[in-house]
């Protein structure tokens, strides 16, 4: 049916899995530091952004709702919530939201303090590439956050105890302008398994190298050649078989009279590509 | 790479041959290769179906139980926490461990070194094509 469609690209832009909810996240760099998880969770996390608006054609005469030019946005109420299945006293401490831990006791206080918000992030697996260091993730930081649904656990008889959570994210005087949560989605990207070079002493490869081209052909009068291959990443390993003989980058490769075919395997992570080079000896 | 292929390759990169149920060589064929072996069902699925349960039979003979177990648990282990995504033609594969993951079943009429495990393993087929 005309309209029953998916994009071709669907597969690569969908969230998998609970994630974690994280007290530090560099979205830079995408690193996982698992000391910093703050509970595992069951039944994934939910978070909600949402709007406020006033609407300043509601009381005017002959101005309907919904008045593009009229609309202003007020505010925007921001929570993360769900059902931790872990907790310590740092996380019960959170979870009260007004309260100090010393040792093994959680005590709480009547008043709050600055040092109770603090910014909270969920990350979650996303794209077709989600394993190694250039993993796809969506996030979310939730910006001094600050528990609003207090501490709750809810025991269960030969079950594990839940500690469901309602976290608020709050804006700040600082900057009261800011909203506070921020998303980032970042695709993950296969590694490099390319050469950034090839080359077989001074003969000519035809076609020229291009890393994206895999198939070469050449000739030589010589008994042997140098073979240089180098990988574009310097983390990706290159394996180079004359026949079925191994030659290190930078040594000799022997000939035999006619055709002789060099294969160049760089593999980098799971990524691997495969350039075969045909060296014709006259 | 076919999603079907996709699958029996990576069932196969367990260091011991796979075969689809409906394919398994019988013994003394050129292509039966022995013991150890596993064998799973082929079950496909498609773009916004639910997941389908593949389940895989590990076959050994041997006296002990630690090395079936041995090979479960590297299953368990490359699949992961949260299943691993496989590419094929049009998407990929989503691959989860199964629920309960692995059983030992008693095998009859077979001599006694013949051990079998069980492995339910789970695969949302995200093809779009």
């Amino acid at each position: 049916m005309k309209f029953t469609q998916v994009a071709a690209d669907a597969f690569q832009k969908l969230q998998l899995n609970a994630g974690v909810m994280l007290s530090e996240f560099d979205p830079d760099d995408g690193a996982l530091d698992r000391s910093k998880i703050l509970a595992a969770t069951g039944g994934g996390v939910a978070f909600e952004a949402t709007p406020n608006f006033v609407d300043f054609g509601e009381d005017i005469d002959n101005v309907p709702n919904n008045t593009k030019e009229l609309k202003k946005l007020d505010y925007f109420d921001v929570k993360m919530s769900g059902t931790a299945k872990t907790a310590d006293t740092d996380f019960a401490k959170m979870l009260v939201g007004a309260a100090d831990v010393s040792g093994t006791k959680v005590t709480p206080r009547s008043t709050l303090s600055l040092e109770d918000y603090s910014d909270i992030w969920w990350v979650g697996d996303y794209s077709d590439v989600n394993t190694g260091a250039s993993a796809g993730f969506m996030a979310i930081k939730l910006i001094d956050a600050l528990s609003t649904g207090g501490f709750k656990i809810q025991s269960n008889d030969n079950g594990k105890g839940d500690f469901a959570f309602e976290f608020t994210g709050h804006y700040s005087l600082e900057d009261i302008d800011a909203v506070p949560f921020e998303i980032y989605i970042a695709e993950g990207e296969s590694p490099d398994a390319t050469l950034s070079s090839l080359a077989f002493g001074s003969l000519t490869l035809s076609p020229t190298f291009n890393k994206g081209v895999t198939a070469y052909t050449t000739s030589t009068t010589n008994a042997t050649n140098t073979i240089t291959a180098t990988a574009t990443d310097n983390t990706a390993t290159v394996v180079i078989k004359n026949g079925s003989t191994t030659v290190t980058s930078g040594s000799s490769a022997t000939w035999v009279t006619g055709a002789n075919t060099v294969t160049v395997t760089v593999t980098n992570g799971a990524a691997s590509k495969v350039y075969t080079v045909t060296v014709t000896k006259s | 790479m076919t999603p079907e292929a996709a699958l029996h390759t990576f069932l196969s990169g367990f260091g011991i041959p796979a075969y689809a149920a409906a394919a398994t060589p019988d013994k003394g064929d050129d292509e039966w290769q022995g013991f150890p072996y596993l064998t799973y069902d082929l079950v496909v699925g498609a773009w916004g179906q639910a997941e389908v349960n593949v389940t895989v039979n590990l076959w050994y003979r041997t006296d002990s139980e630690a090395v079936p177990n041995a090979k479960v648990r590297e299953m368990h282990d490359a699949i992961g926490l949260g299943g691993v995504t496989v590419p094929c033609d049009g998407g990929m594969l989503w691959i989860k461990r199964g629920s309960p993951w692995a059983q030992s079943v008693l095998v009859e009429g077979e001599d006694d070194k013949v051990k079998r495990r069980y492995v339910n393993v789970n695969v949302e087929y995200l093809t779009v094509s």
